[in-house]
């Protein structure tokens, strides 16, 4: 028998497919130049969007639906953007690349191959795929992590305030 | 602007990655204990997604493959 938290890994899963692709190809688009190329993508592109919102539309109305209600006050965004990660505490630690995963007025949500412990702080440069509004940089410290397929983590960071 | 190489290499990444998603999303299609929790309607939903995520990742690969294709015959080492 399937539990609810089988039900939340599964899709978590398939929304951390989604996103990857979509990162991808973003990151593939920006640099492109050969039309034929970049249209054929960005329809690929288009749909993996699709694709994200139906995952994120299951998560809202079937599997936690009482965390919608918890989103709406938080006004939490499903965001997609890379995210450049460096410790604040450890100066020989080499920075890395997360992508966002939703973003509130609070703090982030992002995934990417390493994590940090709770409590570890760090400073984050957000570039947007989706959005129009600039690329933004914010100070932070990890609240949460958890690892949804193999070597690969999504994590919370809570914004430092401003 | 990219390379050729750098292209097709990332074209055959998301080929690979498409491939390996596709028997992700068909997992648990025909199981009969998958989603047996929800409302029926409910099941109908979520297996619809499913398998319209399938069915993309499907033609997305086919995609992908022409892409490779048409890039390895190509006499452009720039795009």
């Amino acid at each position: 028998m399937f539990t609810k938290q089988d039900y939340i890994h599964y899709f978590e899963q398939l929304g951390h497919v989604e996103r990857y692709m979509l990162c991808n190809i973003s990151n593939m688009l920006v640099r492109l130049t050969d039309p034929q190329i970049k249209n054929a993508l960005q329809k690929i592109s288009e749909d993996e969007i699709k694709h994200y919102a139906f995952v994120l539309g299951v998560f809202a109305w079937a599997l936690e639906p009482d965390r919608v209600q918890e989103r709406r006050m938080s006004a939490r965004e499903h965001s997609l953007g890379t995210v450049g990660i460096q410790s604040l505490e450890k100066e020989n630690h080499a920075p890395f690349q997360g992508y966002c995963v939703n973003l509130s007025k609070n703090g982030i949500c992002l995934e990417s191959v390493q994590t940090f412990r709770a409590g570890e702080h760090v400073l984050m440069k957000i570039k947007w795929y989706n959005r129009s509004d600039a690329d933004i940089e914010r100070s932070g410290k990890f609240i949460w992590a958890k690892e949804i397929v193999p070597g690969f983590f999504i994590s919370g960071v809570e914004f430092d305030i401003q | 602007m990219i390379a050729k190489d750098e292209l097709l290499n990332f074209l055959k990444k998301g080929l690979n990655t498409e491939e390996k998603a596709i028997p992700l999303y068909a997992k648990y299609l025909n199981s009969t204990f998958f989603l047996s929790d929800f409302k029926p309607e409910d099941q109908v939903r979520i297996k619809e997604v499913l398998m319209l995520l399938k069915k993309e990742s499907e033609f997305h690969a086919r995609a992908f493959e022409n892409l490779i294709r048409t890039v390895e015959r190509s006499d452009k080492n720039v795009y």
